[in-house]
């Protein structure tokens, strides 16, 4: 069953100027997805409005029997409950002046998750592979990799079924990033993973399935594999020769 | 004799050491790459190399930029060097280039200046068209319309190409490229990856290419060296590391990416 479906979604900050025209896609529970697009391909507002930080101008997005509204208050609790982040630099998604330990639980504050916190404080600490100590540290004290697992801890602590993943490894150093691409593909045995990236090599580690954007539409999608192997939209094909290759 | 020339270079700073008794040397015409994942000095390595150290650092080994010693130089002894001798091409094009003056005005600094140093006069048609002749250099399209805009009113790709026009304004004989793409969409990056190879083969230049991606070093650079936390660990010709690298710290790397490279399946 589609966890989240994306039907006809247009979005436009004016009438001249659309950003995204008519796409659908959806995500399935236990299959990541990979969308990847150049800048202004409309992947961020796609992004945006996951997370109802903005509303589709034309169409709509399905979550489970309902629709995303994020107006109602109600609603959009069980849907950051089921829906959590990771941003692309962990140098401003953490604040600065909180510990880790509060840094982590904030969802599970803000959600009023019930149950044992400091557990599921301590079980997202081992899942993302930090020491238990980490929680009376500052992010300062933590490296680029470091900072971006606190992050994976915070996505995590409430367990939800889906992660939105925007860039999440792109501004990582090349043996850092395939440590959190490890990490990630680890934890997607427990929930979803939706990757926004310009990396095609990245989505074709972590995700299943791909979803090609250009100019805010969905110009190919379908399996990582069936599309790596035989590319069928001319920009699919050019992005996919532009990606500098190891020397053979 | 070689153009760049770095004998056991060590920096530091606040009583700490970030670049330990590095040296490696471009001869005329080479293409190198500088490897390193961050905090492993190779920014600060090609700063020393120009002269362009932050206050502060204190700097002991030689540096030799086209014969002349860059360590202890003072600002007047480099200037002459900057430009003639080596240009530079940063990582964000939006920072390099001021916001404030037209691309076709700031086109044309390097350019004027390069002609009062020979002692030739400066005519205003002159220099107009060589700023043209550069952009076009750099197969930027709509060239009346770049020289007239501003630098946020082009693309990243584009505004990378107008640095690296200002670059060859110089004439310069070593062009030092830090992650000159890394701000750059992939289509973008291929452009001027392949444009910056077409440019070092016709003019014979040097290059100094700076950046943590080894599949797009391997496509500009025929040596490399690679650096970790401000020493160098390993060094050779591009394929040669690659294929065997010796260093484990090297390996690691070339596995990572040699596994990215893999997931995109086989390459066309």
């Amino acid at each position: 069953m589609s966890l989240i479906s994306l039907d006809n979604v247009s979005f436009g900050y004016s009438r001249k100027q659309q950003v995204l025209h008519d796409v659908s896609f959806s995500l399935r529970s236990g299959v990541n997805v990979g969308l990847v697009g150049e800048s202004g391909s409309g992947k961020s507002t796609i992004l945006k409005l996951l997370l109802g930080l903005a509303r589709p101008t034309g169409g709509r997005i399905q979550f489970g029997d309902a629709e995303l509204n994020p107006r109602d208050r109600a609603f959009m609790r069980d849907y950051r409950k089921a829906v959590q982040a990771v941003f692309q630099d962990p140098y401003s998604s953490l604040d600065p002046r909180q510990k880790v330990q509060s840094i982590i639980a904030e969802p599970l504050r803000a959600l009023r998750i019930p149950g044992s916190h400091q557990e599921a404080i301590e079980k997202a600490l081992r899942d993302v592979g930090l020491p238990a100590d980490a929680i009376d540290r500052y992010p300062h004290e933590f490296s680029g990799g470091q900072r971006q697992r606190i992050a994976i801890a915070r996505a995590i602590v409430a367990r939800p079924q889906l992660i939105l993943a925007d860039e999440a490894v792109s501004a990582l150093d090349l043996s850092t990033r395939a440590r959190i691409v490890d990490l990630l593909k680890a934890l997607s045995e427990e929930m979803t993973i939706l990757l926004v990236s310009h990396d095609l090599a990245v989505v074709a580690a972590l995700c299943e399935e791909i979803v090609i954007l250009e100019k805010g539409r969905v110009v190919e999608s379908g399996k990582t594999a069936d599309i790596l192997e035989n590319p069928k939209h001319p920009y699919t094909q050019k992005l996919l020769a532009s990606v500098p290759r190891m020397p053979a | 004799m070689s153009l760049l020339d770095i004998r056991g270079l060590t920096l530091s700073t606040g009583g700490q050491t970030l670049v330990s008794d590095v040296s490696f040397s471009i001869a005329p015409g080479e293409r190198l790459g500088l490897i390193g994942e961050s905090g492993s000095g190779k920014s600060l390595t090609a700063l020393a190399a120009i002269g362009l150290l932050p206050r502060g650092f204190s700097v002991q080994g030689s540096i030799k930029l086209d014969g002349q010693e860059m360590v202890g130089a003072s600002e007047n002894a480099m200037i002459p060097l900057r430009g003639a001798t080596a240009a530079t091409v940063f990582q964000e094009p939006l920072t390099a280039l001021n916001p404030l003056m037209r691309v076709g005005k700031q086109v044309a600094e390097p350019v004027v200046r390069r002609h009062r140093r020979a002692g030739e006069a400066v005519d205003r048609a002159a220099v107009a068209r060589e700023v043209r002749s550069l952009l076009e250099r750099v197969s930027l399209p709509d060239i009346d319309r770049i020289v007239k805009s501003y630098p946020y009113e082009i693309s990243g790709g584009q505004r990378q190409r107008v640095a690296i026009a200002m670059a060859l304004a110089c004439r310069p004989k070593l062009l030092i490229a830090d992650e000159p793409t890394t701000a750059l969409d992939v289509t973008t990056q291929m452009e001027i990856l392949d444009l910056l190879s077409g440019l070092m083969r016709e003019e014979g230049m040097a290059l100094l290419f700076i950046s943590h991606d080894l599949p797009v070093v391997a496509r500009v650079a025929e040596n490399v060296v690679v650096l970790r936390r401000g020493a160098v660990i390993e060094r050779g010709e591009v394929h040669a590391v690659f294929d065997g690298p010796k260093h484990e710290y090297t390996r690691s790397l070339v596995d990572a990416a040699t596994a990215f490279d893999k997931a995109l399946g086989p390459a066309r």
